[in-house]
C-alpha cells in the first residue's frame, strides 16, 4: 500500500534520514519506533507531506506522492494525528469535525458544500455527531474544543482524521502524554477503529508496551537509517536492537 | 555622468546614514522588546522638537547642537521608559498584529501630543556654522552636514557594534533579549538590565532626533518621514540585527542614487521595488538567525473569539435599528452630517474587508488602501472623462480590478512572507501605487483628481439621477448594504469555516485536505474586490480622489475601526468605524486632541479589551446571563489557553 524507497533528507550538514526503505501491507499495523533524534518525526514529515525528501520514492497505492504538497496526500487517502493535539480550539467538537467532512465533501467531489448555503447540510451534521460518538464524545459535541482535556483532544482529532474516511492513518505518537487509564482506553479504541474500518496503520510510539498491543509489524530507526524491520516476535531477540534501544530499559 | 553619479552617491549615502540613525533605534527596540515599534517615529519627532527647544531657530554652536540632541535623547529616553512601563510591557504576550496597531496608536499619541505643545506651524532650522557649507571634493561641492550625518551614522554604528558584540554588557543584554526566564535563572538582574537597555534604546531615538534636526522642515509631519524608509532597513537587516541595519542603510543610499540618476522622474520607486524583491528572496532579513522550521508547534497565535456569542435576535434587532438610523439620515441631518454619514457607510465597508483578512483568514495586511485607491482612481477618471460608462457596471470594474490587483499581491505576499515580512511587504507595494499615482499625469498627480460629477443611472425606462447628495447617500446605502451581507454571508458559509480554521491552525487545515493558499488567496481577492468597491463608492460621494487615498494612514483606518469594534465578530468593523466617525466629528475643531483622545482610546482598548467594544458588551451580557461564578471559570480557563 505504501512503499518508502531508498528516501534521504538532510538539514544542512545533518542527515537525518538515510536511504530508508520499507514497505507497508494493506490492512497491517506498522509501528516506527527509535531513540530520540532518530528521525522519526522527520519520516513522519516526509510521509505526510510537511517536508520534502531529498531523495528517493514514495509510492501510495502505484502513485508517486513524494512531491505531492499535503493537502493531496490527505485527499488521496492517507489520514495523520499529531504528537501534540491539534484541534481548532475555537470551534465546537462539532465544527471541528463539520470541517473536516466539509474538506473531504471537496477534496472528494463527492458533496461539494455550496457557497449559497450558510449552515452546513444536516447530512454533514448529523455524520459529525456519528463520529464524535465513534470516539465517544458524543456527550460534548457542543463544547468548544479549547476546554477538552488532553485524552478528549487526542480523541477529538482521531475523530477528524477518521472522518476523512483514510485508507492509511498515520498516528503520531497517539498516546504521548495520557495517563495509564487513558492509554488503554486509547489503545483499545484505535484497535477497534481500525478492526471496523480496515485500516492501514502506521505509528510512531515511545510506549512499548502500546507498540506491541497494536502493531503487527516494526521499523526501527536509529541516526536515520533502517536497524531492523519484522515482526514484534523477532524484535526481541534482535542485538542490534537490544543494545541500541532495549537496551536503555531492560524492565520495559 | 559620473560627476552626477558621485554627487548622488554622496547624497544618497547621506541619506542612507540618517535613516541608519534612526533605524538604529528602531532595531535595537525590536531586539529587546521583540515589538516593531511605530511609534518610533512619534518618539524621533519629539527629538527634534525637544532639540528645537533648546537650541532655538538659528543656532549658530556645534557645541550647542550636540548637547541640544543629548537632551533630547535623554527626555526621549525617559518616554520610552514610562511607555515601556505602561505599554510595550503588556503587548509582549500579545499577536504581532495586534502590538503593531498599539504601537500605531502610541504614534497617533505622539503627533497629538506634539501638535499641542509645540502647534502646526513647519519650521526649518539650518545647521550650525561650523556645518553650514559646502567641501569641496575633487569638482564636487558637498553639503558639510551630509558629510556630518554621514560620519555620524558611521561613529554611531561603530558604537554599538562594539557595545553589543564586543563587551560583556551587550552580551548580557543579547542573553536576556533571547531569554529572559533563563538569563534570570542563571543570576542576572534581569529587570534592571532590561530597563537600561530600553533607556539606551529610545535614547537612540531622541538622539537621532535631535542630530537630523537641521536641514529639513520640522512639523507634525517629520513622524513618517523618515520611518517607512527606516523600517525598510530594519526589516531588510534582519529585525533586531545592527549590523544588518547598517549594511541595509548603506544600500538603501545606493539604491537611491541609482534610482536619482537612472530614474529621475521616478524618485523613491526602486527603494521598494528593491525591497519587495529583497523580501521574496529571504523574508527574514538579511542577518536574521535562520528559525528552525517550527513546524511541529501550533501556528495558532490570535487569541481564540470569545466564548459567549450574542444571541441572534438581538443581533438582528441592533442591525435592523443601526440600518434605520442610518437610512433616515437624510431626513433629518444636515449636509455636513449627511457627507459624514456617507464616508461612514464606506469606511466601514473598507474596514469589513480589511478584516475578512485578518479576523477570519488571519493575514494581517497594511497596503489596504491600496485596493481602496485603485477602486477611487478608476471611478473618478472614469466619471471625470466622462466615458459613458453605466455607473453600476463601473462599480463592477472596480471591484474586478480590486480583486485582480489583489490577487497579484497576495500571490507574492501570502506564498513567501507571513507576519511582520508580510505586513512591510503590502505596506511598500501600497507606497509602490501611491508613488505611481502622483507620477500619472492622467490621474492628477500630487492634486488628485477634483470636481468629479456624481453619476446618473440609465435605466431604459427611467433615469435615476444620484447628483443630489441624498439620492446619492440612498444608493451608497443600498451598494454598502449589499457588499456587506455578501461579506458577511462568505464568513458563515463553508468559505468562511475554512477561514476561520486557517486562521487558528494553517497547517492543520492543510492536513484536512484543504488548499489553505487558496483559499487564502481568495479571501485576499474578496477583500480586494470590497475595497475597491468602497474606494468606488467614495468618488463622487466626496468628488474629489487625492493620493491620499493610497497613503499607509489610509491602510491603518481599517484596523483601528476594525480592533475598536472588535475583530472576532464580523460587525466589529462596522460599530469602530461608526463610533470612530463620531469621535472624529466630535473632536473635528481639535487638531491635536483629537489624534490623542483617538489614539488613547485605540490604546485602551487593545491594552484592556482585545476584543473590542463588541467582545466587551458579549462579555458583559454573557456575565449577566450566567452569573459571575460562571463566567469567571470560563475566563480562567481563557486565560489559561492563551
Amino acid at each position: 500500500m505504501l512503499d518508502v524507497r531508498n528516501v534521504d533528507k538532510s538539514y544542512g550538514a545533518i542527515d537525518v534520514l538515510r536511504d530508508v526503505t520499507f514497505s507497508v501491507d494493506e490492512g497491517a499495523a506498522f509501528a516506527v519506533i527509535g531513540p530520540n533524534g532518530a528521525g522519526k518525526t522527520t519520516l513522519f514529515k516526509v510521509l505526510t507531506g510537511e517536508a520534502f525528501a531529498d531523495r528517493g520514492e514514495i509510492v501510495y497505492r502505484a502513485d508517486s506522492v513524494a512531491r505531492l504538497p499535503a493537502w493531496r496526500r490527505i485527499g488521496a487517502g492517507i489520514g495523520r494525528t499529531f504528537q501534540t493535539s491539534r484541534v481548532f480550539p475555537a470551534f465546537t467538537v462539532e465544527q471541528n469535525i463539520v470541517v473536516a467532512l466539509e474538506a473531504r465533501g471537496r477534496s472528494s467531489g463527492e458533496g461539494r458544500p455550496s457557497w449559497l448555503r450558510i449552515a452546513p447540510s444536516r447530512g454533514v451534521v448529523e455524520e459529525a455527531a456519528r463520529w464524535a460518538g465513534e470516539v465517544g464524545l458524543s456527550h460534548r459535541l457542543l463544547e468548544e474544543a479549547r476546554f477538552l482535556s488532553h485524552g478528549d483532544k487526542k480523541r477529538l482529532e482521531l475523530a477528524m482524521a477518521l472522518s476523512l474516511r483514510p485508507k492509511l492513518i498515520m498516528l503520531d505518537e497517539p498516546t504521548a502524554g495520557m495517563s495509564p487509564v487513558e492509554r488503554s482506553r486509547s489503545v483499545a479504541l484505535i484497535a477497534r477503529i481500525r478492526r471496523e474500518f480496515g485500516l492501514t496503520l502506521l505509528l510512531t510510539e515511545h510506549d512499548m508496551d502500546v507498540v506491541f498491543d497494536l502493531a503487527d509489524h516494526i521499523l526501527v530507526l536509529n541516526y536515520g537509517q533502517v536497524i531492523f524491520r519484522g515482526p514484534p516476535a523477532e524484535i526481541r531477540g534482535n542485538a542490534a536492537v537490544r543494545d541500541i534501544y532495549l537496551g536503555q530499559d531492560d524492565d520495559a | 555622468m559620473l560627476n552626477e553619479f558621485a554627487f548622488a552617491l554622496i547624497n544618497g549615502l547621506a541619506n542612507g546614514m540618517a535613516v541608519f540613525l534612526v533605524a538604529a533605534g528602531l532595531t535595537l527596540v525590536f531586539g529587546i522588546l521583540k515589538i516593531l515599534n511605530f511609534a518610533h517615529g512619534g518618539f524621533f519627532m519629539i527629538g527634534a522638537y525637544v532639540a528645537f527647544t533648546v537650541s532655538g531657530r538659528d543656532n549658530a554652536s556645534g557645541f550647542l547642537y550636540l548637547a541640544a540632541a543629548i537632551v533630547a535623547g535623554g527626555a526621549v529616553a525617559a518616554l520610552g521608559w514610562a511607555a515601556d512601563r505602561a505599554i510595550f510591557r503588556r503587548l509582549r504576550q500579545v499577536d504581532e498584529a495586534y502590538s503593531l496597531i498599539a504601537t500605531f496608536a502610541l504614534l497617533m499619541v505622539c503627533s497629538g501630543a506634539v501638535k499641542l505643545i509645540w502647534g502646526l506651524d513647519y519650521r526649518s532650522i539650518s545647521p550650525p556654522d561650523a556645518w553650514a557649507g559646502a567641501v569641496q571634493i575633487g569638482p564636487l561641492f558637498v553639503p558639510s552636514f551630509s558629510l556630518l550625518v554621514f560620519g555620524l551614522g558611521v561613529v554611531v554604528f561603530i558604537l554599538l557594534d562594539l557595545a553589543i558584540h564586543r563587551m560583556w554588557f551587550g552580551k548580557i543584554v543579547q542573553c536576556i533579549a533571547h531569554d529572559q526566564w533563563m538569563a534570570g535563572v542563571i543570576g542576572f538582574n534581569v529587570p534592571a538590565i532590561f530597563t537600561g537597555s530600553v533607556i539606551a534604546a529610545f535614547f537612540l531615538a531622541g538622539f537621532a532626533g535631535g542630530l537630523l534636526l537641521p536641514n529639513q522642515a520640522l512639523s507634525p509631519e517629520l513622524a513618517g518621514s523618515f520611518l517607512l524608509q527606516a523600517f525598510v532597513v530594519v526589516i531588510v537587516g534582519g529585525l533586531g540585527n545592527i549590523r544588518g541595519a547598517f549594511i541595509a542603510a548603506f544600500a538603501l543610499g545606493v539604491v537611491e542614487s541609482l534610482n536619482s540618476v537612472l530614474m529621475p522622474t521616478y524618485p523613491g520607486f526602486a527603494i521598494y521595488i528593491a525591497m519587495i524583491a529583497f523580501l521574496l528572496w529571504r523574508p527574514d532579513g538579511l542577518l536574521a538567525h535562520r528559525k528552525d522550521d517550527g513546524a511541529a508547534a501550533p501556528a495558532a497565535s490570535l487569541p481564540p473569539p470569545p466564548a459567549i456569542a450574542i444571541p441572534p435576535a438581538t443581533k438582528w434587532m441592533a442591525g435592523l435599528i443601526a440600518a434605520a438610523a442610518f437610512l433616515s439620515v437624510p431626513l433629518w441631518a444636515h449636509e455636513g452630517l449627511l457627507f459624514i454619514a456617507g464616508l461612514t457607510l464606506i469606511e466601514a465597508v473598507f474596514a469589513l474587508s480589511w478584516n475578512l483578512l485578518f479576523g477570519f483568514a488571519g493575514l494581517a495586511t497594511f497596503g489596504h488602501a491600496a485596493f481602496f485607491a485603485v477602486g477611487a482612481y478608476l471611478v473618478g477618471f472614469a466619471l471625470k472623462s466622462a466615458l459613458g460608462v453605466p455607473f453600476p457596471l463601473l462599480l463592477l470594474m472596480a471591484a474586478a480590478l480590486g480583486a485582480a490587483a489583489a490577487l497579484l499581491v497576495g500571490s507574492i505576499a501570502i506564498r513567501r512572507t507571513a507576519g511582520i515580512a508580510m505586513a512591510i511587504l503590502t505596506l511598500a507595494v501600497s507606497e509602490l501605487v501611491r508613488l505611481t499615482i502622483i507620477r500619472t499625469h492622467a490621474l492628477g498627480r500630487d492634486d488628485g483628481l477634483s470636481a468629479i460629477p456624481r453619476p446618473s443611472i440609465d435605466f431604459g425606462f427611467a433615469i435615476l439621477d444620484l447628483s443630489s447628495s441624498r439620492a446619492y447617500y440612498l444608493f451608497l446605502f443600498c451598494v454598502c448594504a449589499t457588499a456587506a451581507a455578501i461579506l458577511w454571508a462568505l464568513t458563515q458559509n463553508h468559505f468562511g469555516r475554512v477561514l476561520r480554521s486557517i486562521r487558528q491552525d494553517p497547517a492543520r487545515t492543510e492536513f484536512l485536505g484543504v488548499p489553505a493558499m487558496r483559499y487564502r488567496l481568495t479571501a485576499f481577492a474578496v477583500a480586494g474586490a470590497a475595497a475597491a468597491l468602497a474606494g468606488g463608492l467614495q468618488a463622487p460621494w466626496s468628488q474629489i480622489v487625492t493620493p491620499d487615498a493610497a497613503n499607509y494612514l489610509h491602510s491603518t483606518q481599517p484596523m483601528l475601526n476594525a480592533l475598536l469594534g472588535g475583530v472576532d465578530f464580523f460587525w466589529g468593523p462596522a460599530v469602530g468605524a461608526v463610533l470612530f466617525s463620531a469621535l472624529a466629528y466630535t473632536l473635528r475643531n481639535l487638531p491635536g486632541l483629537s489624534e490623542l483622545i483617538t489614539g488613547g482610546t485605540l490604546l485602551v482598548v487593545v491594552l484592556a479589551a482585545p476584543s473590542g467594544i463588541l467582545g466587551s458588551l458579549a462579555a458583559m451580557a454573557g456575565r449577566r446571563r450566567t452569573g459571575p461564578g460562571a463566567s469567571l471559570a470560563v475566563e480562567a480557563s481563557e486565560r489559561q489557553h492563551a
